[in-house]
């Protein structure tokens, strides 16, 4: 069974690669249109460096991006899942800014901050942001009566009731939900930076774009999918590890 | 197991769908044209204008382009059978595979380099632009390989000195006129208008940059040539014809550009006299423009100019 499964995760996406390699070759499909792999993987070894330095670049949006959308999300998420009057006054403002799609606020980050960082860090925030609050609303609001009874009959305040049984018993859902913020975010960031950025992989893709190297439009795309799995990948192994005492 | 079947079935019935797309669209009797709103094509205007493809018998679809790049996209997925298209895109599409050829050309010159009026007394040459903000219509245009020609020319990076950014002509005359941007190099008829305007003032033709430069060509696939030699011939038929009627009729022919890109007949009769019209090619300058796509990356290898240039054609139906 393992065999099978591991020739499986193996053979699907090595299949894929050599459909792939034999249309684009024999010109089925037009090697402009469709670039084959071989092609797409020389473009890694032509210019590792342009593609490191624009993944960097990508990565340190998402970090301050993020950053920001975690603190203030949890932030608000515990206080919206804690008290009754910061959720009534809140929710509506939320459900009404939450489903505005991320890439729908671009036009307005390029007015406010220009073209650059902080158009892109603002992108990330408001893609971030809101999984993270609604998770965090979630699972404070999930927490069992039990346990904030039994703190309040041993005379915790508000502080410590947040910190030592709110928190702590939120947390799987407070790291599902920074996780799916991370994964927006990663998004988010390529989606600005081919409009709103002069730099970073979604820069770097319509820029290739505009001269036709697709082979460099599908190595940029590749770059952003495997960076955004060993994120999550990392993210999970991280959860694991801060979830292990439950 | 069945997972794999449905998988292989889901591709193959992809594929098929494609191709019936594809074959559909080859079939079709209607001629599709790429363009720009821009003088430089002021031959296709004055054809429709003129109706001289009905005329000929021929059914057109236009298709209007922001600049080359897209354009070049659409040759390439089957979108469009001609266009008329600045060589710099064309000769880009040609080196990375796209199956099409020059059959003519359609102007020369054509661009320029215009400052903001409050900034012209300190933009004096093309090394002033140092640190400036300047819109181009789009990366990969004429306009930017241009722009990069003379940039690299007085020392400047056009990566680092300058704050190259992509606006359409007639957004970067308005972003002139608030002071968004420091300069602008575009096409007729961004220059004109942004003068008459008073937004700004010409620091160069492109003219001046390279005499007579091969400006916008007109391309056709190859498919295209191959399967209705008759309609293309009649095509070039008819932008040559055009092209002799816009040089014989200048008044007529800024009426009918005015109407097509909405802008006063003034602004026209100015911005067409800064177009030189022809149907010949300035192969030289194309060659000069190749050898600098290749110097800074966007392609990798120059075009095999024999099979791209394409002037049987022209000769038959010119004499």
């Amino acid at each position: 069974m393992e065999r099978r499964s591991l020739a499986l995760k193996v053979g699907t996406p090595v299949a894929v690669l050599i459909a792939w390699e034999v249309i684009s070759r024999t010109g089925i499909i037009s090697p402009v249109l469709l670039p084959p792999p071989s092609k797409v993987f020389a473009v890694f070894v032509e210019m590792p460096g342009q593609i490191a330095v624009n993944a960097a670049t990508s990565l340190y949006r998402v970090a301050v991006g993020y950053s920001i959308a975690a603190v203030s999300g949890v932030t608000l998420g515990v206080l919206m899942g804690a008290y009754k009057d910061v959720e009534t006054a809140l929710d509506l403002l939320v459900e009404i800014i939450r489903p505005i799609p991320p890439i729908a606020w671009i036009p307005m980050a390029i007015v406010w901050f220009g073209i650059g960082d902080a158009s892109a860090f603002f992108i990330i925030f408001i893609g971030a942001f809101f999984p993270i609050l609604l998770s965090t609303r979630a699972g404070v609001k999930h927490v069992d009566r039990i346990y904030i009874e039994a703190a309040l009959n041993l005379g915790a305040d508000d502080k410590a009731l947040i910190r030592h049984v709110l928190l702590p018993a939120a947390l799987p859902e407070i790291l599902t939900g920074l996780r799916t913020g991370l994964g927006v975010g990663w998004m988010c960031v390529v989606a600005a930076e081919m409009i709103a950025a002069k730099s970073g992989l979604g820069y770097m893709i319509i820029e290739a774009q505009r001269v036709l190297a697709t082979d460099q439009v599908i190595a940029g795309m590749l770059t952003i999918g495997v960076l955004g799995l060993l994120m999550d990948r990392g993210f999970r192994a991280l959860e694991k590890r801060l979830l292990a005492w439950m | 197991m069945k997972k794999w079947i449905a998988g292989i079935i889901a591709a193959a019935a992809v594929i098929i769908g494609v191709g019936i797309y594809a074959y559909q669209a080859q079939q079709s009797n209607v001629v599709r044209i790429g363009y720009q709103p821009s003088d430089h094509h002021a031959a296709l205007f004055v054809a429709l204008a003129k109706h001289m493809f009905q005329k000929e018998g021929i059914k057109v679809e236009t298709y209007e382009f922001k600049a080359g790049p897209p354009e070049t996209q659409a040759l390439a997925a089957g979108k469009i059978d001609v266009a008329y298209i600045g060589c710099v895109p064309a000769i880009t599409a040609y080196c990375k595979g796209v199956p099409i050829k020059i059959v003519a050309g359609v102007n020369q010159g054509g661009s320029a380099i215009v400052v903001r009026k409050d900034e012209a007394n300190k933009i004096k040459s093309i090394k002033d632009l140092k640190g400036k903000k300047i819109a181009e219509l789009m990366k990969g245009s004429i306009q930017d390989c241009i722009i990069r020609m003379a940039l690299r020319k007085y020392g400047l990076n056009p990566n680092k000195d300058v704050d190259l950014i992509e606006m359409s002509t007639f957004n970067a005359v308005q972003a002139l006129g608030a002071k968004q941007i420091d300069a602008f190099i575009e096409p007729e008829p961004g220059p004109s208008l942004a003068v008459y305007k008073g937004y700004g003032v010409r620091l160069m033709d492109t003219q001046d940059i390279l005499p007579n430069h091969q400006c916008c060509v007109l391309v056709m696939t190859k498919s295209f040539i191959r399967d209705h030699p008759d309609l293309a011939k009649k095509i070039l038929k008819i932008h040559i014809e055009a092209t002799k009627w816009i040089n014989e009729h200048p008044k007529e022919a800024a009426e009918i550009t005015a109407k097509k890109l909405h802008e006063p007949v003034k602004v026209e009769e100015i911005a067409m006299k800064h177009v030189i019209f022809s149907y010949n090619l300035n192969i030289p300058s194309m060659k000069i423009f190749a050898n600098f796509l290749l110097k800074i990356g966007y392609i990798h290898h120059l075009p095999n100019w024999s099979d791209f240039v394409d002037l049987k054609l022209l000769k038959e139906v010119a004499g």
